[in-house]
């Protein structure tokens, strides 16, 4: 009650200070400004902590730095992509103030190796950032810089003394000074890093494209996009301890907060494979008259990808001129205007029906979990066999004169498709999905962004019950390939198995990541999966080298090297008519060797080829690069007329 | 004899005080002690004696002399302002200096104080004569040509300076304090009508000051850049002469307009507060004694010494911490600045020749003594 009186007493007095009559009542009013100061003032040093942060990070002293981007180099350290130092001068352009730019262009002119002209040209060409010069020697920035900041002033006051008549449309030398320092103020000598690509049109695809718009660095595709975490780095800070002016204190040290430059990463990618890859798959695209194509070369115990090459390809530093030249999905095209689109990267965004190459994954994971025995004989009829659900019966390209019973051996060599169907309608839904799942189809092999899964054809209630839905006619077609789609790069990984000693290894191609501060990170090793065990494998080695030897793929056949492979020749669907049209392939071959124990996988693919047999048209492409591959390595090949003898 | 011993001590030292730690900021503002003396603080202190001498002398000359001399001093004030737009030297886009050997003299912070001279004078000797509004016209109209002089310069914050000072006295003037407050608000209600009069600066000044953040690179970049440093100083300061915001000169002007931004990150918020209590203290001390003067021209001599003194303190905080526009009043005492620290102690001084020579009603004096 006291405290309350007293509080009272306070406040009648308080309210005599602010109110009473004649001037008494300032000092009351003055006080309490003054202490709203204080107030005021507290809130400006004590509870604003964002001020505090600012002067610390965000103050005139300090700027973002982008650290250089790293490499993307080939097994060997030589570059895919790099990062080149580009000394530049940019302006901002002020579209309000277009009678500046005559001034500023013959203030600069003698400066820059630029006329008048051109500088003004340059300001009436661009909305917003003018590039003046780029790639400067280090001498000539350091020139510009010392006439940019140091020597400025007196230069422009030369500059004004000099050009009497120049500046009749300013009021005074102020007015001008004001507005050229306005303008001028935009001009900045700036050093950034350049994107290049020295792999160019060869390795496009894989390593990927970027884009730098005024400083503002994308990665589109491929690699560049993939590990664009791993190459960028930390962007940091710079502390410079300038002062306003742009002088560089004494005493202050530049301080440079959390940048880290990016990791150089390293490929299993081999230069020289790569250009031998491509330059054969040129040749054999145009000397077939296919579309385009692509090759991927694994080395077959590891399967690190030596090369990876795609025709036609495109120039990855100018890859704007390609974006239009042809549509995302070729396939909805009519025939006659087919095309490909120069920046698909077919080796992993071509999800097409494999055809034939799936026969020998099919049949040994039949012989595997003994569905289906070695010596077990398939009717082999020429008109072929009709199936329950469809209307056409399933045919072979290469049939027996008269109606023959084959074993599983024979049916691959021959790519018969009536015996794959046979074989897979015997397999059941439930094994041939499993087949194709533990050989990893249906996912993505590498990881890039723009890389597709290939369907399986699972419906919705398959993958929730576990029961494929297939009908009875997509048992058998699925066996020899067709019905489910997948990508180039999973048909090599699942074929790879067969030089693989059966196992499944993921292909990769990053090997390890390494930067001058940190320690050098290895990727880690994929996990080999035992899909096949030896006596299958051998009986999978045996069919697949005859296929070489007698069958669809000798055109294949290495001089003096023992070689297996399998040949593909996939019809395309015909989205139209839901069927398959009868002249347009896609042509593969897959091959690896030297037998018995094998080095290299080879996967060629050729989009409608003439001849469109996938041995006839790939079997050449894969002879010249396994050749030459062999010849580098030093691995003479066995004359087997001796070997012979000798047995 | 008996006024030789009875001068205003509190006020004094304060001054000296401000004064002193106004010459440490410029220190700092000039990169600390490392290569001697800072030029800018040996010239600011050699002025500060300058300024004492000044003081002590316009202790001793009773102020009742200046009012005779009215005229004179009104007309000693067109005539500076005059020559300052005559001859005076451009810096920065405006006239406001002439140049007397090595040294600038800106006529407009003398003007100040003569024109409270005059204006304390118009007061309290036309109040018997005319009625309260005439009174208040005639002052308006004597303080026009000085207000048109300046904003020729053009200088609009000591302008509005003047016409605060001026505000301030009327309304503690004798005449109806209704007056001036209605004039106030005529006057809120004509500014945006004299916005596109202005020139662009002034213009990018104001509109900098209601949205700083705006464009913290070209006008508000002052006010935003003294935000910082202050803020950045936090509660208990940096330590003396380890600003880095202001070392940087990311502040423009950091030794004049916004030196207060060096007490601020240096400092911190103890010794920036304890700045502001010093001027509301001297303020306090200055208004007792005008409160206490039996003579209404002594007393309307200190409000406006008063008025010039703080809302020029006002201001200039207000400005650093971004409540306030930016313009080019200095923080009286403590700016770099020679015309502005002998005004301030010139009016120091008339303020104790007020103490001195104003007849002190014998009952209130001594309760007034027992105050100090």
């Amino acid at each position: 009650m006291i405290v309350i009186r007293k509080i009272w007493k306070w406040l009648i007095v308080i309210r005599a200070q602010y109110f009473q009559k004649g001037v008494g009542s300032l000092k009351a009013w003055i006080s309490t400004l003054f202490l709203l100061l204080i107030i005021a003032l507290l809130n400006t040093s004590v509870l604003n902590t964002e001020l505090k942060a600012r002067s610390v990070d965000e103050g005139f002293g300090s700027r973002k730095e982008t650290p250089k981007r790293g490499d993307i180099l080939d097994r060997k350290g030589r570059s895919f992509a790099a990062s080149r130092l580009s000394r530049d001068v940019i302006a901002v352009k002020r579209p309000d103030t277009p009678d500046m730019y005559r001034i500023i262009a013959k203030f600069m002119a003698p400066r820059i190796n630029l006329t008048e002209d051109e500088i003004v040209e340059a300001y009436n060409n661009t909305k917003y950032n003018v590039k003046l010069v780029e790639g400067m020697t280090q001498q000539e920035f350091d020139a510009f810089c010392e006439f940019r900041y140091l020597n400025f002033s007196r230069e422009l006051d030369n500059f004004y003394n000099s050009n009497p008549g120049l500046f009749d449309g300013f009021k005074d030398k102020s007015e001008f000074y004001k507005k050229f320092d306005r303008e001028f103020g935009e001009i900045q000598a700036r050093k950034s890093y350049k994107r290049c690509y020295p792999g160019g049109e060869m390795s496009a695809h894989i390593i990927g494209y970027s884009s730098d718009v005024h400083g503002e660095f994308t990665p589109w595709r491929g690699l560049e996009r993939k590990y664009d975490d791993t190459l960028k780095g930390g962007e940091g800070r710079v502390i410079e301890w300038k002062n306003a002016r742009g002088e560089k204190l004494p005493g202050f040290d530049t301080v440079r907060k959390g940048i880290v430059p990016g990791y150089d990463l390293r490929l299993t990618l081999s230069s020289e494979i790569q250009s031998l890859a491509y330059k054969a798959l040129e040749d054999r695209v145009k000397s077939t008259g296919a579309k385009g194509g692509c090759v991927i070369v694994l080395d077959a115990p590891s399967a690190e990808i030596l090369a990876l090459a795609n025709y036609p390809t495109f120039d990855p530093e100018n890859y704007n001129d390609y974006i239009n030249l042809g549509p995302d999905h070729p396939d909805t095209l009519p025939p006659d205007e087919y095309r490909l689109n120069p920046m698909h990267n077919l080796v992993t965004q071509l999800s097409f029906e494999p055809g034939s190459v799936l026969k020998p994954i099919v049949t040994s994971w039949a012989l595997e979990n003994e569905l289906v025995s070695p010596d077990e004989r398939f009717e082999i009829n020429p008109k072929g066999i009709k199936i329950k659900g469809k209307d056409e019966p399933i045919t072979d390209t290469h049939p027996p004169k008269k109606t023959e019973f084959w074993c599983v051996d024979k049916i691959n060599i021959h790519s018969s498709n009536v015996g794959m169907a046979q074989i897979g309608m015997k397999m059941g839904r439930a094994n041939l999905v499993e087949s194709l799942e533990r050989f990893h189809f249906g996912e993505k092999v590498l990881g890039l962004i723009e890389e597709y899964d290939g369907n399986l054809n699972k419906k919705l209630e398959e993958v929730i019950i576990g029961t494929p839905s297939w009908s009875l006619a997509r048992e058998a077609t699925v066996a020899f390939g067709q019905g489910i789609t997948a990508t180039p790069i999973q048909i090599i990984a699942a074929m790879n198995v067969f030089a693989n000693d059966g196992c499944y290894v993921k292909p990769r191609i990053a090997l390890d990541a390494s930067s001058a501060v940190r320690e050098t990170y290895y990727f880690p090793q994929p996990e080999r999966e035992r899909i096949l065990s030896q006596e299958t494998l051998s009986i999978m080695q045996d069919i697949l080298e005859s296929v070489v030897n007698e069958g669809t793929g000798t055109e294949a056949k290495g001089m003096g090297y023992r070689i297996a492979g399998k040949t593909g020749t996939a019809e395309k669907p015909d989205r139209v008519t839901h069927g398959y049209y009868k002249n347009r392939h896609y042509a593969c071959f897959v091959g690896f060797g030297p037998l018995p124990e094998p080095k290299y996988t080879i996967l060629v693919l050729l989009d409608e080829p003439k001849p469109h047999w996938g041995g006839a048209s790939c079997g050449p492409v894969f002879r010249v690069i396994f050749e030459n591959l062999m010849v580098w390595d030093g691995i003479p090949p066995i004359n087997e007329k001796n070997t012979d003898e000798e047995l | 004899m008996k006024t030789l011993f009875r001068n205003d001590w509190i006020t004094f030292a304060l001054g000296i005080t401000l004064s002193l730690g106004g010459v440490i900021s410029i220190i700092s503002s000039e990169g600390g002690l490392e290569s001697g003396l800072p030029m800018l603080a040996r010239k600011q202190l050699l002025f500060l004696m300058v300024a004492i001498v000044l003081y002590v002398i316009f202790s001793f000359i009773n102020y009742k002399h200046y009012a005779k001399l009215t005229l004179g001093i009104y007309g000693f004030a067109i005539i500076i302002l005059a020559a300052v737009l005559i001859t005076g030297a451009v810096r920065g886009g405006s006239e406001r200096w002439i140049l007397v050997g090595s040294y600038q003299i800106q006529p407009s912070e003398h003007a100040k104080l003569l024109m409270i001279l005059v204006l304390a004078r118009f007061f309290t000797r036309l109040k018997g004569h005319f009625n309260d509004i005439s009174v208040f016209l005639l002052s308006c109209g004597a303080l026009l040509p000085v207000l048109i002089l300046i904003a020729l310069e053009p200088d609009l914050g000591t302008a509005i300076i003047f016409m605060l000072i001026f505000l301030l006295m009327s309304f503690v003037s004798p005449i109806s304090w209704k007056i001036p407050v209605t004039f106030v608000l005529m006057g809120i209600l004509l500014v945006p009508a004299a916005f596109p009069l202005m020139k662009d600066y002034q213009k990018d000044r104001i509109l900098s000051f209601v949205n700083p953040a705006s464009d913290p690179l070209g006008k508000g970049y002052q006010s935003n850049q003294s935000k910082i440093a202050i803020g950045s100083g936090g509660f208990s300061g940096k330590g003396l002469f380890k600003g880095t915001q202001n070392k940087l000169d990311f502040i423009p002007s950091q030794s004049t307009d916004f030196i207060f931004s060096i007490v601020g990150e240096e400092g911190g918020f103890v010794l920036s507060s304890f700045i502001v209590l010093l001027y509301l203290f001297m303020f306090l001390r200055l208004g007792s004694i005008a409160a206490r003067a039996l003579d209404p021209y002594g007393s309307m001599i200190i409000w406006g010494i008063c008025a010039m003194i703080f809302m020029q303190a006002f201001v200039n905080i207000g400005m650093t911490i971004g409540i306030m526009p930016v313009t080019g009043i200095p923080l009286p005492f403590m700016s770099s600045g020679v015309n502005s620290l002998i005004v301030n102690f010139i009016s120091l001084g008339l303020a104790n020749s007020v103490y001195k020579y104003s007849n002190f009603p014998e009952e209130k004096k001594s309760e007034f003594v027992r105050l100090r």
